[in-house]
């Protein structure tokens, strides 16, 4: 190891012990509240979750949609999504080696996180938890 | 409807465990308040159980940050709109009653009066320089520095490419040893 990487090892392993101290002595409300945030974490486990690339690409399909339908009105809303879900290979056919598609779905997923991360609207979110009508839409516009 | 997956909550409570002490320390030097980083901890933990904690396990931690890192991305742009990042540029113990969260540096345990006041410096110093850092360069540095990630994760969880965290990194780094230089030598 060099002179510079023995330095700046040693410069990392200071600036983690110093974090990894503060960290630990937390004031005693602050570790209160992290125990209940984790309870009530874990109480709410796989209430909204999205198991398969299926789901996760419809989801997409409708958020894209759900979230132009205020602009645009249906009609576009509908184009918007198809155009959407089309970029993120809702559509797409066999033959995408298995470490592009795997490379690909984590994209996907981690476009999710981004999309449902920006939900806040409680209309959006009731809609959200009625999702077999608008699975139902998307398996419609895909069967087509 | 929506469709509840089992979720081993063991090896999720184990998770969480493993992950909250940094993610609030990361969001705290991020936001500058810990009340308010406690909240966007809260909102990445409820977000990640609710929807995300049946993913395979080796998906959880750069999930987990890219929801946590959404978060604190959200909270600067609505800082942004209500003024409240001019707010956050002033001196520490601002006109807004904002308590400068570095004060509450805790003592180290077991050390005596000269090295815990060494201790406390380079405490406030460390944090007074990664407060300073641009939001990307400074949590891409604590992603990687202090949580861990690999470069490939960090980029997940930042939605950036592998190319940009370890520009980001880079140049944190210059600049943290550049302002602790006095501390750590």
């Amino acid at each position: 190891m060099s002179g510079h990487e023995h330095d700046e090892k040693r410069f990392l392993e200071q600036v983690r012990q110093t974090l990894d101290r503060e960290a630990a002595d937390l004031a005693p409300e602050t570790e209160r509240r992290l125990e209940n945030m984790r309870a009530q974490a874990l109480e709410r486990a796989g209430e909204r979750a999205w198991d398969d690339l299926g789901q996760q690409g419809r989801m997409s399909w409708i958020m894209s949609g759900l979230s132009s339908w205020r602009v645009a009105g249906p009609g576009l809303a509908l184009a918007a999504a198809l155009v959407l879900a089309l970029s993120l290979g809702l559509f797409r056919g066999e033959g995408a080696p298995e470490r592009n598609r795997t490379a690909e779905r984590d994209a996907e997923l981690m476009e999710m996180v981004d999309l449902l991360g920006t939900v806040d609207d409680p209309e959006m979110l009731e809609m959200l938890d009625d999702m077999d009508f608008y699975t139902w839409l998307a398996e419609q516009e895909e069967a087509s | 409807m929506s469709q509840r997956y089992n979720v081993d909550t063991t090896r999720l409570d184990g998770f969480l465990r493993s992950v909250e002490r940094r993610a609030l320390g990361m969001a705290r030097i991020a936001v500058g308040h810990e009340h308010e980083a406690l909240d966007l901890v809260q909102e990445s933990m409820l977000a990640f159980a609710s929807r995300y904690a049946m993913k395979p396990e080796e998906q959880w931690r750069p999930l987990f940050h890219r929801i946590l890192q959404n978060k604190i991305k959200d909270w600067y742009r609505r800082g942004a709109v209500q003024g409240r990042l001019f707010s956050r540029l002033s001196p520490a113990g601002d006109e807004d009653g904002r308590a400068d969260p570095w004060q509450s540096v805790p003592d180290p345990k077991e050390s005596g009066p000269e090295r815990m006041a060494q201790s406390n410096d380079a405490a406030r110093a460390l944090n007074a320089a990664l407060a300073d850092l641009p939001r990307k360069q400074q949590q891409v540095f604590l992603l990687r520095a202090w949580e861990g990630l690999s470069t490939a994760e960090t980029a997940r969880a930042m939605g950036c490419s592998q190319g940009s965290v370890k520009t980001h990194y880079s140049r944190a780094m210059s600049a943290l040893r550049g302002k602790l230089e006095d501390h750590w030598p």
